[in-house]
Order: C-alpha cells, then structure tokens, then sequence
C-alpha cells in the first residue's frame, strides 16, 4: 500500500507516518511538504519505508501528479478553509482514496452538501472522508456508537478543554485554524443550524475526567454540521470548548468579541491589513515569558480532554452515555484515527463509496475497538456511572 | 489545540538533587510525551542568560511542574524558579 501524506512534516503528519509505518501492508509512506528541508530530516529519522516530495498540494496539477499511483492521500495540510476543498476537488478528479483533518466548518458545510462532488466519487469508485482526526473525527464515532446504542437520539454535545501548557506549540495552519473557529461557527438547534458567538454562546458547566467541572462555551467546530446528516432525528448538536487558565478564555473571548480573529480588512497608512493575520505575525513572536506570566504555564499541567455526551431515550427511558478522553496533549489521539481510517481505506474494507465524514461510511464498534487497540484510553459513563472503556 | 504559536515548550520549576550528573535532567514523563522527546533526545533548559543543554531522565516519581538538576547549576538557577524547557534541534 502506498500513501501520500499532504503537510506531513507537522506534529500530526509524521505522527501519523509513524503509525502507518508500524503496519506490515504499507510499502511506502510519502511525506509531501512545501518546504523539502524538514521532511528530509523525517525520512532520515523514520527509515526506508518514507520517501519525501516537494508539492505545493493546493496546485491542481502538481497534485494530480503527486498522487498517480498512490493508494490513499491523507491531507494533514490546513487551515482547512484555505485549502481543503480545492484538493478533495483534485483527488476525486483523479479517483484516489481519500482522508483529513478537517475541522473547519465552512469548508466541511461545502462539502457535505455537494451532490456534484459526492456524485463525482461514487463514479470514480471511491471513498473520500472529511474530519476524521481527533475532533472531528473520533468525536463524532463515539457518538455515532452511543446514538446507536439509543432509540431516539434527543442530543449530541461534544466539547473539549485544554490548559495553555498543552497548547504551545502551533504552527502557523493550527493557529489559523483555531482563530477561525473563535471567530464564526454554528451550532445544531431544534433540528436547525443557528450561527454562534464563539466562547460567549451556550456556556454549559461540564465535567471533565483530570480538570473536574469546568464551564465550556461554543466554538465553530465542525461536529455540529456533520453530525446531523447521519444521526437520524437529532434534535441537538453542540460543539464546545473551555480552556484553562480562565485568562486565557477571557482573552480569547475579549479578541473574539473584537472581531480581531476575524478576516476584517483594516486601513493603515493608506495600506490593507487583515486583522487575523495581523494576530497572527504579531503573536508569533511575543517572548514565551510573556505567556508564562498571561498564562500561568508554570502552574498548570499539560492536559487536553475531550467529551461526547449522547442523550435519549432507549425502552422509554431517558438515557445517556458520555465518553471521555484525556492526556498531555490532542495529537496522539488525532494520529492513530488518522492513520487506522488510511489503513481501512488502503485495505478496502470501506465499501461505502462517495463523500462521508467518517460516522457516514465506517463501522462505530470496530472502528472504536480499533482505536482503542491502538493505545487510546477512552471512559464511558453509563448513567451517571464510569467505567474504563472497553469495546 | 494548539493556540500558542511556536515551537513547543514548557516551564517547570527547578529542584536541586545530587543524584543526577550535570548534564542530565530529571522531568515527568507526561513533558516527555507532550515535548516528543524520545530516549536520545536533549533538551534545551533556559533560565535568564543561563542555557543547558541536556539529556533528560523520564520518572513517574517526580512530581509534575518540576525539572530536577544537579545542584552545581544553583548558582545559575535559583532553587523554585521556572526554567525554560524545549527540545533541542540542531540548528
């Protein structure tokens, strides 16, 4: 099996060739970058079976040509809003299996809702997956398993928290992506999407498997769009985070607010400047002291967690299962969905052919079990009662 | 999420101890994993003008939010500052 990972050099990229490269069927592993130095390095480190290529993925026809041959192309570049669709339109037009990270909404709403495209794949005979990492992506199959578990389907919440140490670190498409989703989104209401406020909307108090009960607010993540096209009769579906210091939120909050992470041209000295990329360059370089000190990153540990909560009624009684995940970090946990998704594509164990998020076209209970197998310590809650995850 | 653009890093406060040579460091796995640090890996550890770099020990004894270092580096670190950690890359 040969697989092309787009923006493969990041943190989750060559996570994921780590994982492929553990599996017997995986010939080869090819991490393409814009710039080739540090995807050198990675071909050194991992060994023989991961080749590199220079590709700008967002050029047509260079991609068109990256992918000849290849079993599956797994899409780790971002921010997805910037240059997602472009490529799911390439690799369908060339009928090559397909996987990403997908987290942004707008891009997602475009996609799920292109009969054109979906049409597209099902006669190339192929299989593309949008938002299948950590969140979305394991997010919305452990929701998938415990809406299946149910009846009737009422809610879905899904949220997750981190503290600031857990969040240094990003590169520039992760930033961009997180201020995307700080600025706009929407969220699933009485069967409806209703646009949002980022961190000032649907402020809930949740609790949290290492940080206990904490107040989390809606941000634009994508579950809330994907979600209600394959949990028949879902009424609600939220998407939420909560951060830790509360400094932090508020900031982001008052930056929100302001519109800044928005892409709102701004007037200077007879030039244009967007107010997100502006964030952008400026906060790149502020000193890490100064986020010590905003932050507390000398007080707190480094945790991420995430939480599904699925609600309803199973033999006319109210039910409710909800999952939790935590560790330092979202990225091992975004690299193993990633990686097994590829692997059932590449082995065609997919029979679903079109344009899916994964709760569309793979199994929730292998698929879970899967996850699990590969070293994702999951919890889930059966009325009020919590128990180590073990599907 | 990553929200904090950069390279990654983390400050712990530094514990003097004789058990360590000077050129290792002492940390909880959990910044192992979080830094990507594997058994070859050094780190850079930065405090003020000072700067070490050094191999790190992962132990699950040693409490979060500290970096253990031999105590000939007191004279650069005082004892309960925090101190800048990173993964070292050659430049």
């Amino acid at each position: 099996m040969k697989i092309l990972i787009i923006g493969g050099t990041g943190a989750i990229g060559s996570g994921i060739a780590k994982e492929l490269i553990k599996e017997k069927d995986v010939n080869r592993v090819q991490i393409s970058a814009r710039h080739i130095e540090k995807a050198r390095q990675l071909e050194k480190e991992l060994g023989e079976k991961v080749s590199v290529l220079q590709l700008d993925a967002t050029e047509a026809n260079q991609l068109a040509k990256a992918i000849k041959g290849v079993d599956v192309v797994i899409n780790c570049g971002g921010p997805a809003y910037k240059i997602a669709i472009p490529i799911v339109k390439t690799v369908v037009k060339e009928g090559v299996n397909y996987i990403d990270l997908m987290d942004d909404p707008d891009p997602m709403m475009k996609v799920l809702e292109n009969a054109e495209l979906n049409k597209a794949a099902k006669k190339a005979g192929i299989t593309v997956i949008v938002g299948s990492g950590l969140t979305p992506g394991l997010s919305n199959m452990l929701a998938k398993y415990g809406a299946n578990k149910l009846d009737k389907v009422e809610r879905i919440d899904v949220s997750w928290v981190f503290t600031s140490v857990s969040a240094t670190g990003a590169g520039a498409a992760i930033s961009e992506h997180m201020f995307n989703v700080m600025d706009k989104g929407w969220t699933y209401k009485n069967r409806k999407w209703v646009e949002i406020q980022p961190l000032v909307d649907g402020k809930d108090t949740q609790d949290f498997l290492e940080l206990g009960k904490l107040d989390v607010y809606d941000i634009g993540h994508p579950e809330p769009i994907m979600l209600p096209h394959y949990v028949k009769g879902v009424d609600t579906v939220t998407c939420k985070a909560g951060m830790l210091p509360p400094e932090m939120l508020q900031l982001y909050r008052i930056l929100s607010q302001l519109r800044l992470f928005g892409l709102v041209p701004i007037e200077v000295k007879g030039g244009t400047v967007m107010s997100r990329e502006f964030l952008m360059k400026h906060l790149a370089h502020v000193p890490s002291e100064t986020w010590v000190k905003l932050f507390k990153l000398d007080e707190l540990e480094p945790v991420f967690e995430l939480r599904v909560a699925v609600a309803g009624e199973k033999d006319r009684e109210k039910t409710s299962y909800i999952y939790n995940f935590a560790d330092v970090s979202h990225e091992t946990a975004t690299c193993i969905p990633t990686a097994l998704g590829a692997l059932l594509l590449g082995r065609k164990e997919v029979k679903n052919k079109g344009l899916f998020a994964p709760e569309g076209c793979l199994d929730p209970d292998s698929y879970i079990k899967k996850v699990v197998e590969k070293g994702v310590v999951l919890y889930e809650t059966v009325q009020g009662k919590r128990e180590l995850f073990k599907p | 999420m990553g929200t904090l653009p950069g390279k990654k890093f983390v400050w712990l406060k530094a514990e003097m101890v004789s058990d360590l040579d000077a050129q290792t460091l002492r940390i909880n796995p959990k910044y192992g994993k979080l830094l990507e640090l594997s058994s070859d890996s050094k780190v850079e550890a930065t405090y003020k003008n000072f700067t070490l770099l050094a191999k790190v020990e992962l132990s699950d004894a040693l409490a979060a939010g500290k970096v253990q270092m031999n105590k000939k580096h007191s004279a650069n670190v005082p004892e309960g500052t925090a101190v800048l950690l990173m993964k070292y890359e050659k430049k």
